[in-house]
């Protein structure tokens, strides 16, 4: 049977709503779903998108113009080297590594990630060698990335603990049960010395978890209660764990110090 | 179109790659637009030219909560057109002449102007886009080139928000009759 949706006048309608400034707010973010979910949505979409371009935008842009701007960029870079705020080093290939394969969603996020990224703060540490991505609630997500035997988690939108529980992060191995990092916050970055059965384990690191655990932590040393955030580790840079000299138990703090 | 949030993202990053792909996705509309507000190419290009700069030093600035990408693109740049007209010492002149036009639902037929614009121009869509009137033509462009709401142009207008629905949708439904199966092609 033929669903509502299923009806080219119907997604013929909507998508010239959506190109014409016909929808409100609320019906554009529906219409966006609904592209994400139906191929011949989107068809639409992009049919109707080449006919306006063509009947309405009239010509190209001369090409001095990015010329222009190029040689404006080039200039600037030249004279302002030494103040402009360009991204550091590390955090560049550590966020395309991270962003590399990613959907909408994900980019949406990785955006956030750049604000965060980019706001003053201490000097960068050592070179991340791996990076997650992890979803939460709500749109919400954090950021984790591990250098040598220190773990940062960065919060995006930060989420308000349950009364009476503590969030817990997983490292989650390719072979094994979860090995615990720590309790965290989830509130802007925080810096954790891993453990040294998760630091033993990292090579072998597929993904993160954040569990919502009673107050302090985990009673038997595994995930008790829901998942709330997980994501795939998905950058890393040759490994290497450093040569335990670490102390058992939970890090934390301090790390930009 | 390419995923504008992503390339957005890189530029903020300083991807000149992304920047550059960014503009080549972008640059057609960007031109229609301050061309449109300037009217006039050497003072359009200028000012082109300084949104794509802005544009590469605020990328990070964008927040994909208040919208899409395009929208905050299009944003900066009619902006930055707006600033240059005002450095010039101009004011905004942008036509809503068109607008003003009153609908007249029995005016569907072409007259005889229209039917020799229409066979002496080349292609479906030239003939198409061609044949709308005035008003249905304006009010597309100021929706899909310059990004307004159906809203703003009631407000900027004076017109009734039903009436500028109504002359749009029939646009379309001229447009989709007229291009036939060019449209689904």
């Amino acid at each position: 049977m033929m669903k509502r949706y299923d009806h080219p006048e119907l997604i013929e309608r909507l998508t010239a709503d959506y190109l014409t400034g016909g929808m409100n707010p609320a019906a554009r973010r529906r219409f966006e779903t609904l592209m994400q979910d139906r191929p011949a949505v989107l068809l639409a979409m992009q049919r109707w998108r080449r006919k306006l371009d063509d009947g309405l935008l009239g010509e190209d842009a001369p090409a001095g113009v990015w010329t222009a701007v190029q040689q404006r960029l080039a200039g600037a870079a030249s004279t302002a080297a030494a103040s402009a705020p360009a991204p550091r080093g590390w955090a560049k290939r550590t966020w395309q590594g991270l962003a590399l394969g990613m959907g909408v969603l994900a980019a949406s996020l990785l955006m956030s990630l750049v604000a965060v990224l980019q706001e003053p703060g201490p000097p960068p540490p050592a070179a991340a060698q791996m990076a997650a991505l992890l979803q939460g609630p709500d749109g919400h997500a954090a950021v984790i990335t591990v250098h040598q035997d220190r773990l940062v988690l960065t919060a995006v939108g930060a989420v308000a603990v349950p009364s009476g529980k503590s969030y817990e992060l997983w490292m989650l191995p390719e072979h094994g049960k979860p090995q615990a990092v720590g309790v965290v916050h989830l509130r802007t970055a925080e810096t954790l010395r891993l453990p040294v059965p998760a630091l033993e384990a990292l090579t072998q690191a597929k993904g993160f978890a954040i569990s919502v655990e009673p107050a302090g932590g985990s009673p038997t040393g595994q995930p008790t209660g829901p998942i709330t955030y997980q994501g795939k580790v998905v950058a890393m840079s040759n490994y290497q764990p450093p040569q335990p000299q670490i102390l058992r138990g939970q890090g934390g703090g301090g790390f930009y110090e | 179109m390419p995923d504008l949030e992503k390339l957005l993202a890189y530029t903020a990053l300083a991807d000149q790659q992304a920047f550059a792909a960014l503009y080549q996705a972008t640059q057609r509309r960007a031109w229609a637009i301050c061309l449109r507000l300037l009217r006039d190419p050497s003072a359009a290009e200028d000012a082109m030219q300084d949104a794509y700069v802005k544009l590469w030093h605020q990328a990070a600035s964008y927040r994909p909560a208040q919208g899409t990408a395009e929208a905050w693109l299009n944003t900066v740049v009619r902006n930055t057109c707006l600033d240059k007209l005002r450095a010039l010492g101009r004011e905004p002149v942008e036509s809503m002449d068109a607008m003003d036009t009153p609908l007249d639902p029995a005016d569907a037929a072409p007259g005889p102007e229209q039917l020799l614009e229409r066979s002496m121009s080349h292609g479906t869509l030239e003939r198409c886009f061609g044949a709308l009137k005035p008003q249905q033509r304006e009010l597309l462009t100021q929706t899909y080139v310059m990004g307004h709401s159906h809203r703003e142009l009631a407000s900027r207008s004076g017109m009734a928000l039903g009436t500028i629905k109504t002359v749009i949708r029939r646009a379309v439904i001229a447009l989709r009759e007229c291009l036939g199966e060019g449209v689904a092609s």
